[in-house]
């Protein structure tokens, strides 16, 4: 508790520094309505004190004006003026007006007048930027975040067309599975924090240091070519316009989860509150791979290598189950803090933003299950192979801390960004499990313990340069940044009832310590020519990027073997000093380690990708503009590590070398001056993962799953028959957009779009046809994706005035994928077709939504401070996993997500602010469930988040 | 048997002429050898050298004769005033364990001779071998030695391991992937034929057992999960799931194509084992993925399995998964989990066997895993004494079993021969000793209460016949068959 208040402590003190002032300032940004590009030179007046200013070459201006209330004149030759009146503005205020517009006049001298108080921060400036994007792209903004009440990049993304979040960390953008989606922190690859995920998790980025988040759908020769669906690129906050800190606190009761007695927790560490370990769950051997094994020790076990092996035996943490207590509610704790400071021929910025976040989730009668086809064909419905069924608690911790300076000149621009992500998310589960599988029938109690510690940590500079006026842009990026996650002590114990048996039958109490550290290194260079191409402004582009990662993976579990030990049941006594092994005790319980000598669940690996571009935007006539572009990539991956029995070593061994050409061609028609059509042709790529590429055998000790790397041949009928042949290639994706949109004002809008995409051999997770408990990243046949999007954005005045502060806004996105299966796939399916069943050779893609939905009104009154919203969101039914052998296909339940949110702003210049929301209004379950021909569908897992309730406040000092 | 070769390596590396000087009367030059050591060490089986000798005679050189211990073994012609012969020594055999004299004796022109000896010290030959790697030819695993393995080692196709009797055989220590293991896969055969006075012996290196001994000095026959197991695995039918012809055994990761089994050869033929104890071992993969004493996957009719004894397995002592193999005089005493399992419809005889004391069920008996079935298996003659066992027979509703004259004993409360299958399955001539105060339907559930009599302790009529494990099995040697008959 102490440390908080030395943090709060900290905050004051910097708060305090920057109070000085007598006179006010008025800053603003002006961008060409047409281009949505800032416009350089334009006059900026005060008309009352005939004082003005000229945009830099950023749009911006700044005035000094002494307290008052003023009439401003915004003028630039052959545009029309803008006269913004009853501007207030008090000592040492600074008033923003962002996001003017300037449009080419029409007829002579027109002006436009507006009221200060009507300019608000709103979608317009993105939906400007929208508009003029060469490419399809969509995004949402800071100033959506708070009306929706998001309090993170994961929820806040959903609200975008097409996109979709998986297990509430990873964004899918068209329903394509996050393979085919790249995400980007500030324009540059930052290293995901899950070994087994291209993507990186979205969960961790809290709103309160992003400025928005863009979605690219379709390719232009700028951006990396390793995505399809999409790249998401979180922008942190920038520049900031006016000196603003503000603390909010907010906080979440779900009446299932808060203040609930039979919560489950379990002992951690002191630390745990700050989203790290603290050491507690360090593992005893230091991660040493030369300890003693038992069968060196049981002959004598006080030999000094015995001693040794007792002593990391009595040294294993001995809380094994949770304990239950009453939970905590969801809080949450942030602090912004950022200005500008205006110096003769230099501006300097700073940012600088904390955030804390504790939530806690319990999850009743949580259910974990396996069904299967029966042996007997003519039997259509599913039998339970095993159930589980219990309850689980979490409690997760985020610590944020951004930090930005910036420095603008009269025609450079610099940025230094630090950013340090900590999440600790803490698990204890307690599960009757029930065995009917393979004639093993019993019934056990399951106790998991887990912790799991993600850190990402990022430092980005980056520069622009103007040249000759204008007429060259040159920005360039440097970024690395490091991610660790760590699971240390991951805990499963299982006693057999009713005799609280623990053998290998019901699984042997396992330990596991997971470690991934992954480093990242991007250079990025762009140079953006204005240029005179066929008698019209275009623009040319050309540029590079390096970027090198390297990961470092590594599992170490232990088994405890129970000798002839009779155990209570309780898990925490498990490890009591009478049970385990000694000289009295030789067949005690002891540990066994499951890396020595070999460790099939280490690698390391690393790549590098030297990509160039060159693009050309051209206006071959008065409404067509065209941006053709090619990129080259050259792709090199090596891996270093072994197979299980060590029989197959890789050491820093090339396995994947390609080159490839990307091009692409976007077309934008301007039907009218608010209407445009677009048309897109691209090619992308989606390659291998370190861990796909690879001769790795990775058990998961306590799924019984492994995985195999994408290098072993599969085959059968005594080896006549192949059905994979250890080759495994990057897929080449062709990607077709067609779009037409409709802008209107106030930030309305209505666009209709196709897309279209040719997958030429898709990576899928294939399990072997001799073994459906081992999964392999192999090459399936041809895929295409087609899908359809409406999105709109609507006022509602047009259904009558009274409903002038509504707005509706609907989304949706209906895909048609089909696949054609592997050789393995089909034969299997034929196999164990049920009667009466035909099969096909082709499927949906798996996790790719046949459709997407998301709508909502809104309301919004600037002069109440008023602000609510009702946002429903649901995706159509998933194919989840592939069903293999036995196993049957699972597929994702429609999730019915209706969500409320209500923001009031107060006080003297709205300086606090308030909101309340509701989630999951419908109280609808998370839902996964096995289907099969004419069977009932049964759960594969059934959650029930229950309905929370969220509130929160802000100060601005 | 290896062949073993040696290798001599010699030839001249440098000549010149002697230019003669007219018709004066020649010096006697001499001759001289330099370049061998006095001595040397190597292993057993190890190889000298090269050593490189080097000839001197002004008179001209003439040849090299090599003795080794008196007896000629190379002559080299040599020619010119210098030259330099290597020369290397592939231990043979025979010289394990000796001083082997190697004498080098050079002649010139005019008949001089210089000799050179050497004496070679040959390391006596290993009595215990580390098998590192998969055996990619046939072998011969000697009696009087002990085979280390160090890891999962299978005996590639198209090759045969025979180990004579006597062998002792044990599993280096690990768990999970790192579980050591004896694979026989399909196309691999195994010929471990050992004696009614030297069986083979598969045990842990934790084991201190040296070969000829029969009950391990050091550790408790309880002891188990120290090391992997013996998988056997061949090409006749099984019932697999999802209908499959062929499938992956448990223990190896898919990716090992040698964890395969399963065909279409009912008749296959994967060698034989015979006096054949196994112990200590079972290592835990993972959850339902763990190594069986003796592991028989689809081993065809032809294989002979007899005289097997499984100890201390911390998974199952002896499992079947499908195939037409016949186990004859098996016994498994402290299983960890079931004493006997069968499944994926196997479709053989276990006969003459005894169970002493498992961790789960004595009899974990399964059914088809696809929709292939042919007839029943059948386990008949059989004695269990119970003890800690969790159950007597774990039948599901389709298990094609038919089980005969088989004796319960040591049994207690708890204990149940669970179900009768729906489909097809015959039990007949159970005998049993109860606990006092207890009724055979207390412990005998379904149809097989009717084909069981209840008798006094020892005075059964039907069971196993111990006669057949004297001598060589550590389970009667320890004198755990003294209650049996």
């Amino acid at each position: 508790m102490k440390r908080t208040i030395l943090f709060l402590a900290v905050f004051i003190l910097l708060t305090t520094g920057f109070a000085q002032a007598q006179n006010g300032i008025i800053r603003g940004t002006i961008f060409e309505e047409a281009s949505g590009e800032p416009l350089y030179g334009v006059s900026v007046l005060v008309k009352e004190l005939s004082t003005g200013a000229v945009t830099d070459f950023d749009g911006k201006f700044e005035l000094q004006v002494a307290p008052g209330t003023y009439t401003i004149q915004v003028s630039y030759l052959s545009y029309t003026t803008i006269n913004i009146t009853s501007l207030a503005v008090a000592a040492g205020e600074v008033k923003v007006l962002d996001d003017l517009l300037m449009k080419e006049e029409a007829s002579e001298l027109e002006t436009v007048t507006v009221q200060a108080a009507a300019i608000r921060t709103t979608e317009s400036a993105l939906m400007s930027v929208k508009r003029n994007a060469p490419n399809v792209m969509d995004g949402i903004s800071a100033s959506t975040f708070r009306q929706i009440g998001d309090g993170d990049a994961a929820s806040a993304v959903k609200r975008v067309t097409g996109v979709s979040i998986e297990g509430g960390k990873y964004v899918y953008v068209r329903g394509l599975g996050d393979r085919y989606t790249k995400t980007v922190l500030n324009g540059v690859d930052v290293p995901g924090l899950d070994p087994d995920r291209n993507a990186l998790q979205m969960d961790i980025f809290p709103t309160n240091v992003i400025d928005n988040i863009l979605v690219s759908k379709s390719f232009t020769a700028d951006l990396p070519a390793d995505f399809t669906g999409g790249v998401v690129d979180i922008e942190t906050k920038d520049f900031p316009e006016e000196k603003s800190a503000k603390l909010s606190i907010s906080g979440g009761f779900n009446p299932s989860m808060h203040f609930n007695d039979q919560y489950l927790s379990y002992e951690g560490g002191k630390t745990d509150w700050l989203g790290f370990d603290d050491g507690t769950r360090a593992i005893p051997t230091g991660g040493r791979t030369d300890i003693p094994q038992f069968a060196q020790v049981v002959g004598n076990p006080n030999s000094p290598l015995g001693q040794e092996f007792q002593s990391t035996l009595r040294a294993f943490n001995k809380t094994l189950g949770g304990i239950r207590n009453s939970s905590l509610m969801d809080f949450g704790l942030g602090f912004s803090l950022g200005n500008q400071l205006a110096r003769p021929k230099v501006t300097w910025g700073y940012n600088v933003a904390f955030t804390y976040r504790n939530e806690t989730e319990y999850y009743k009668d949580a259910e974990f299950n396996l069904f299967a086809k029966p042996a007997d064909v003519g039997v259509l419905d599913l039998e339970p192979l095993e159930e589980q069924k219990g309850d689980y608690g979490v409690n997760n911790v985020l610590l944020g801390g951004l930090a930005g300076i910036a420095m603008k000149t009269e025609t450079s621009k610099y940025k230094l960004n630090f950013l340090h992500l900590q999440n600790g998310e803490s698990k204890a589960g307690d599960f009757m499990f029930m065995n009917t599988n393979l004639g093993a029938v019993f019934e056990a109690r399951q106790y998991n313990l887990e912790y799991s510690e993600r850190a990402l940590s990022s430092v980005l500079l980056s520069g622009t340069h103007f040249l000759n006026g204008r007429d060259w842009e040159i920005n360039w990026k440097l970024a690395p940044t490091i991610s660790k996650m760590d699971d240390p002590d991951i805990r499963f114990t299982r006693f057999r009832i009713p005799n609280n048996i623990i053998g290998t039958e019901v699984g042997l109490p396992t330990r596991i310590w997971r470690t991934l550290d992954e480093m990242n290194l991007v250079g990025k260079l762009d140079l953006n020519r204005q240029a005179n191409i066929l008698g019209r402004n275009g623009k040319i582009k050309f540029g590079g990027n390096y970027v090198y990662k390297e990961r470092d993976f590594n599992i170490q579990s232990f088994q405890f073997t129970p000798g002839n030990i009779t155990f209570t049941g309780d898990p925490n006594s498990v490890l009591n000093e009478e049970n385990l092994f000694d000289e009295e005790n030789r067949n005690g319980l002891r540990h066994n380690p499951d890396f020595i000598p070999n460790n099939p669940n280490a690698y390391q690996s690393n790549l590098t990708n030297i990509g160039a571009y060159s693009s050309a935007e051209l206006n071959p006539s008065e409404k067509l503009k065209a941006v053709v572009g090619v990129r080259m990539e050259k792709y090199t991956q090596f891996y270093t590590g072994t197979n299980a029995n060590a029989s197959i070593v890789l050491d820093n061994e090339k396995v994947l070398d390609d080159l490839d050409f990307f091009p692409s061609l976007n077309l934008i028609y301007a039907l009218k001056e608010n209407q445009n059509l677009r048309l897109s042709a691209t090619r992308t790529i989606a390659r291998p993962s370190f861990k796909e590429l690879s001769y790795a055998e990775i058990l998961d000790p306590i799924t019984g799953r492994s995985f195999i790397g994408g290098l072993f041949p599969e085959s059968t009928d005594g080896g006549t028959t192949v059905l994979w042949d250890g080759n495994l290639i990057a897929t080449r994706i062709n990607n077709f957009d067609l779009r037409w949109e409709l802008f209107q004002e106030r930030g309305q809008m209505f666009s209709l779009s196709a897309f279209y995409k040719t997958f030429n051999s898709p990576i899928e997770m294939v399990q072997f046809l001799s073994d459906p408990g081992s999964f392999q990243p192999r090459n399936v046949g041809n895929g295409t994706v087609l899908g359809v999007e409406v999105e709109l954005r609507k006022s509602l005045g047009i259904v009558s005035p009274k409903l002038e502060n509504f707005s509706w806004t609907f989304n949706a996105t209906l895909t048609e994928s089909q696949i054609k299966m592997s050789a393995t796939e089909l034969r299997s399916r034929q196999l164990t077709a049920r009667e009466g069943q035909t099969i096909e050779d082709t499927r949906e893609m798996a996790g790719q939504a046949p459709y997407i939905i998301n709508t909502g009104i809104s309301y919004n009154n600037f002069t109440t401070g008023w602000e609510a919203g009702l946002f429903y969101n649901v995706q159509g039914p998933t194919l989840n996993l592939v069903g293999f052998g036995n196993r049957t296909d699972t597929f994702t339940v429609p999730f019915n997500s209706l969500n409320f949110n209500l923001n009031k702003s107060f006080g003297a210049d709205e300086r606090i602010q308030a909101n309340f929301g509701v989630e999951n209004i419908l109280n609808d379950k998370r839902q996964i469930v096995y289907r099969s021909f004419e069977a009932q569908d049964q759960f594969f897992t059934n959650l029930s988040p229950g309905t929370e309730i969220k509130f929160g406040f802000t100060y601005a000092f | 048997m290896k062949k073993f070769n040696y290798l001599l390596m010699l030839f001249t590396a440098a000549t010149f002429a002697l230019t003669s000087c007219g018709e004066d009367e020649v010096p006697d030059n001499g001759v001289t050898i330099e370049g061998i050591p006095a001595t040397a060490t190597i292993e057993a089986g190890g190889t000298l050298g090269p050593v490189t000798a080097t000839a001197t005679a002004l008179d001209g050189l003439v040849s090299l004769v090599i003795t080794k211990d008196g007896a000629p073994l190379a002559t080299v012609p040599l020619s010119g005033t210098t030259a330099s012969a290597p020369f290397s020594y592939p231990a043979e055999p025979g010289d394990a364990g000796k001083n082997v004299v190697f004498e080098f004796t050079v002649t010139d022109t005019d008949g001089d001779v210089a000799k050179a000896t050497h004496v070679l010290t040959v390391g006596a030959e290993a009595t215990t071998i580390r098998i590192t790697s998969n055996l990619t030819t046939s072998q011969t695993w000697e009696t009087g030695k002990t085979y280390i393995l160090a890891g999962r080692i299978a005996v590639e196709p198209g090759n045969t391991l025979t180990i004579e009797p006597g062998v002792v055989v044990k599993g280096e220590v690990g768990t999970g992937a790192n579980a050591s293991a004896l694979i026989i896969p399909r196309g691999a055969k195994i010929e471990a034929v050992g004696t009614a006075t030297q069986p083979i012996i598969f045990t842990t290196v934790a084991d201190e057992l040296e070969p000829g001994q029969i009950a391990s000095p050091n550790l408790d026959p309880e002891l188990n999960g120290l090391w992997g197991g013996l998988i056997v695995l061949g090409r006749a039918k099984g019932s697999f799931l999802g209908n499959t012809s062929e499938t992956q055994i448990e223990g190896i990761p898919a990716s090992d194509p040698n964890g395969l089994f399963g065909g279409d050869n009912d008749a296959d033929d994967s060698g034989t084992l015979k006096y054949i104890s196994i112990r200590h071992g079972g290592a835990n993969i993972g959850e339902g993925n763990e190594i069986n004493g003796l592991t028989l996957g689809s081993v065809g009719s032809e294989t002979e399995v007899e005289f097997v004894e499984v100890i201390g397995n911390q998974d199952d002592g002896i499992e079947w998964f499908g195939g037409t193999v016949d186990v004859k005089n098996a016994v498994v005493w402290n299983a960890g989990d079931d004493a006997i399992d069968a499944d994926m419809a196997w479709n053989g005889t276990l006969d003459n066997f005894i169970v002493v004391n498992a961790g789960d069920k004595c009899f974990e008996l399964d059914g088809p895993e696809g929709s292939y079935v042919n007839g029943n298996y059948t386990m008949t003659n059989g004695s269990v004494a119970a003890d800690d066992a969790a159950g007597l027979v774990d039948n599901d509703a389709n298990t094609n079993v038919d089980l005969s004259n088989i004796y319960f004993f040591g049994i207690k409360a708890g204990q149940t021969f669970d179900q009768t299958p729906t489909v097809p399955a015959a039990f007949s001539n159970f005998q049993v000793t109860l606990p006092a105060g207890t009724a055979i339907t207390d412990f005998f559930l379904g149809t097989s209460a009717e084909a069981t009599t209840a008798v006094a302790a020892g005075a059964n009529t039907v069971g196993a016949d111990k006669a057949p494990f004297a001598g060589w099995s550590w389970t009667a040697v320890s004198g755990a068959l003294d209650d049996f008959k």
